[in-house]
């Protein structure tokens, strides 16, 4: 667990550190840091390829890693020692022992910060404890991870794993990811316990750190941090709550904003760490960067632009009454397309009355008496707003940046409502907007929450299944190929490290066969139907000399689905199961199959290898 | 009235602030409102005239229902609730209670209530307890003074066999077919032939299987309840009785009469 905690730090340490060895300011350090070690990947990679050396490629990368961390040590001792060599050690001494100063004067921001760490453990993962996770989008990251981990490496990720259908960003996300579990050998399920963490506390500092920039009030950017912290999407966007390559694009885009005043090489390595780290929400968030820092340099009238934002967001609303569009041509595409109305419910569900009430107060009162900066985030909230509402398929996961945003005018709007009463009196009402807030937030974690409770905990994932994921880590490798239904191979291929096909976007093909497996009652048809399963990757398929059929409650109940909704992508048995006692007579009997040999099982997986495709059962191998 | 005119303005923001708050708190109430308890191995869920427990596959475990509920004055048996006074409520402290239960307790809660006969009020209070453990507490109010015991029954799964941890299935004389014999026989249970409902007194935990010996549930039976099997209707009556004090004091104001059923959905 220490382990784990160890490495959620060092997710952020190593970019940090990297760049560090360069770049003095911190933020910055971060940036160049991740894209350091994002062209060393890629250069370790090719030279390993050309040697055909890529077995050794975690090896290199390590040493790399230990390299940068020991570079860095040395740097910041000798900064020590420079110190104690000048005069300037009595400033450093003096600032150390002004510690207290430094805390007082971050009162509020420490306190907002132990709020949200006790919100965090006691309520959001309450009954999700360590090593369980509440994000179902985090094992497709994972697996990229591991096998990044095991040197695979390319610019997209569906030549690394065929889990990924779509390439929506670079693999700079899964290169942060895999750096301190390659440094330190953790666990990618125990480190995304406590990363999760950090991206929330991160969340609420952006916030408030956007709102101190652009209003210097502590009041809004009080409010402007709760509301980070209490606002929780419950579906498709998930920004505080969740670290997947989206909402750290936003939040990236956020400290940029916190940071940026006008165009430099920097910022240029900003917008590009954003573009590779998210080709979709990463171009929002340029185009968000460029105008403010633009129009922050243009002095004329930003009512103006306001009015020509709201006219942009107007439009938007209405193209929604024109139609609405799927895009990629994904099947669940046809589930992110949203009308009018249940996109105004989403938002509601969010927000509840602080939309509609706060918004509008704090956009009239930023429009009317706003200064100019204030005025450009305005019309920058509205534009934003607009991307997120258009009618066309994933667009409401423009929000992850809309967020920030708006939560911010929300703030405005409550501190203008507040601002007539006394200290007192003021801090009275904020409590109760707070009081009224947490409700929502509540609400909105209960109800992602709901359908997950197994066993007095809440979570996609059991401890059963991260038991048989050791299990098949312990005893296989890269030959191995885990067929199960889509969620569990999905989660185990996450877990475990061993390849499935396609995870849970498993293709047509191979849940076609799934579903002949379960209405058979020959053991030869099952037999040839699972070993008929390939994966889509030649690297995987080259390997895949062994075959897992892992049979789960999770795959019984896929198996009673309808037909129409086995073949969707969209639809997934997102809970662990135990087994019914009609799936244990099926277990029985295709326990009863002379070419499966039963590994190991508990009450809601049982692990079969099958054997045929290169190997055949012998007296030795069959006890 | 200066000074009322001076406070105006700060007490009608007062009241604007507390009725923005009052909605959000109603709106949020609505949202969340328990209709199903999802837990590991089952489902709780209400649907309008009973509360059914399913397995992981959605099949009927048992149901509840004060349709199916008796309560017995002087020489009478009658359902709790029939068709005509059976109305189903929705007040808002039911959806209070389990949100606060799930804030300040971190356990969920699922509540039901309807009217019965004779102005009585029904509420079930469903809520799961560690291992897959279920926890029914039937509140009544209003009752007749003159009740002297409430009927709990469990419509149990059709097809399905009642058993004791001695392996007895029970069967009422007339449901005792050739069929039935062959499963008894094939799993290996001693048949006991029932001539009356009444199951035998010394009974302290009843077992429901199917007729491949899949285990449904199991409740214990308390040393003064009479557990009575209406075969041809699936039910399985918990009679309980209550003094005359406790069925007068449930008309009073905050009076009721609580009854609680543990019911294990897992093999103990």
């Amino acid at each position: 667990m220490f382990n784990d905690f160890i490495s959620s730090i060092f997710f952020y340490l190593l970019p940090y550190l990297t760049g560090k060895l360069f770049i003095r300011k911190s933020f910055y350090a971060y940036i160049s840091g991740a894209l350091i070690l994002f062209a060393s990947y890629f250069f370790v990679f090719g030279s390993l390829t050309l040697v055909n050396q890529t077995d050794k490629f975690s090896l290199v990368i390590r040493a790399l890693l230990f390299l940068i961390v020991a570079a860095s040590l040395i740097k910041f001792l000798y900064f020590i020692f420079q110190k104690l060599k000048t005069s300037r050690f009595k400033q450093l001494k003096s600032k150390l022992l002004s510690f207290s100063a430094i805390v007082e004067s971050n009162l509020v921001l420490i306190s907002l910060l132990s709020t949200a760490t006790l919100l965090y453990f006691f309520i959001w993962h309450r009954l999700t404890p360590y090593p369980l996770q509440l994000n179902w989008d985090i094992y497709e990251h994972i697996t990229v991870a591991n096998e990044i981990t095991t040197g695979h490496l390319s610019f997209l990720p569906s030549q690394i794993s065929d889990t990924f259908t779509f390439n929506g960003y670079t693999p700079l996300f899964h290169i942060l990811l895999s750096a301190p579990k390659i440094l330190f050998n953790s666990s990618f399920f125990g480190m995304y316990y406590f990363l999760e963490y950090w991206h929330y506390l991160f969340s609420i500092i952006g916030s408030f750190l956007l709102a101190k920039r652009l209003f210097n009030n502590i009041w809004i950017s009080t409010m402007s941090g709760a509301l980070g912290g209490l606002i929780f999407e419950s579906s498709i966007v998930y920004t505080s709550f969740f670290l997947i390559p989206q909402t750290l694009t936003a939040l990236l885009a956020i400290f940029i904003l916190t940071t940026t005043t006008k165009f430099s090489r920097m910022l240029l390595l900003s917008l590009l760490t954003l573009f590779l780290m998210h080709f979709v929400i990463g171009p929002l968030a340029i185009l968000l960067i460029i105008l403010f820092v633009f129009l922050s340099s243009r002095k004329w009238n930003h009512q103006i632009t306001i009015l020509l934002s709201l006219l942009i967001f107007l439009i938007c609303a209405g193209l929604n009454f024109v139609g609405r569009w799927t895009i990629t041509g994904r099947e669940e595409a046809n589930y992110f397309t949203f009308s009018v109305q249940e996109k105004s419910l989403l938002f509601f569900d969010w927000y509840s009355l602080f939309l509609p009430v706060f918004f509008i107060i704090g956009a009239f009162f930023i429009f009317k008496s706003g200064t100019s900066f204030q005025r450009i985030f305005l019309s920058l909230t509205c534009l934003a707003a607009s991307v997120s509402i258009l009618p066309f398929s994933y667009f409401v996961k423009y929000f992850v940046i809309g967020h920030f945003f708006i939560n911010l005018v929300i703030a405005a709007g409550i501190f203008v409502v507040i601002s007539y009463l006394r200290n007192f009196y003021r801090i009275i009402a904020l409590s109760y907007l707070l009081s009224l807030l947490f409700i929502i937030f509540y609400s909105n974690q209960l109800f992602y929450k709901e359908h997950l409770y197994f066993y007095g905990r809440a979570s996609h994932i059991s401890y059963e299944e991260l038991v048989v994921a050791r299990y098949l880590s312990e005893r296989f490798g890269q030959d191995a190929l885990l067929i199960s239904d889509p969620a569990t191979q999905y989660i185990l291929e996450a877990s475990s490290g061993i390849n499935s096909q396609g995870g849970a976007y498993t293709n047509i093909s191979t849940r076609k066969k799934l579903s002949l497996v379960n209405n058979s009652y020959s053991h030869q048809e099952i037999t040839e139907n699972l070993l008929k399963i390939k994966d889509q990757l030649d690297f995987e398929q080259k390997n895949n000399t062994r075959v897992l059929f892992i049979v789960s409650g999770r795959y019984f109940a896929w198996q009673k689905l309808p037909d129409e909704e086995k073949l969707s992508f969209y639809i997934n048995i997102w809970k662990p199961k135990s087994f019914t006692s009609q799936d244990l007579q099926r277990l029985n009997f295709l326990r009863k199959n002379p070419s499966f040999k039963l590994l190991y099982k508990n009450e809601q997986l049982a692990v079969f290898e099958v054997f045929g495709r290169n190997n055949y059962i012998t007296e030795n191998n069959y006890d | 009235m200066k000074k009322v005119l001076k406070i105006f303005p700060a007490l009608l923001i007062l009241l604007v602030f507390i009725g923005f708050g009052l909605i959000i708190i109603l709106i949020n109430l609505n949202r969340t409102i328990i209709n199903t308890l999802y837990e590991s191995a089952y489902q709780v869920k209400t649907g309008t005239y009973s509360i059914a427990v399913l397995n992981s596959s959605n099949e009927e475990i048992f149901k509840i229902s004060p349709l199916d509920d008796f309560y017995y004055h002087g020489l009478t048996k009658d359902h709790l609730s029939d068709q005509n006074s059976f109305k189903q409520l929705n007040p808002p402290t039911d959806k209070l209670l389990p949100f606060l239960n799930d804030i300040l307790l971190g356990k969920r809660l699922l509540l039901w209530r309807s009217t019965g006969k004779d102005k009585i009020q029904i509420q079930y209070q469903i809520q799961p307890l560690e291992r897959n453990t279920l926890k029914i507490d039937r509140i009544l109010t209003n009752l007749n003074p003159k009740t002297y015991a409430i009927g709990q029954s469990l419509v149990y799964c059709a097809d399905c066999i009642v058993t004791d941890s001695l392996n007895r299935a029970y069967f009422l004389k007339e449901f005792y077919t050739p069929e039935k014999e062959n499963i008894v026989k094939s799993l290996n249970l001693d048949p006991v032939i029932l001539e009356t409902a009444l199951l035998p007194k010394t009974l302290s935990k009843i077992t429901v299987i199917d007729s491949e010996a899949n285990f449904k549930f199991s409740t214990t039976v308390n040393p003064d309840q009479e557990v009575y099997l209406e075969q041809k209707w699936n039910i399985l009556e918990f009679k309980t009785f209550i003094t005359e004090q406790e069925a007068k004091n449930s008309s009073k104001l905050g009076g009721k009469v609580v009854i609680s059923q543990i019911i294990y959905l897992d093999v103990q």
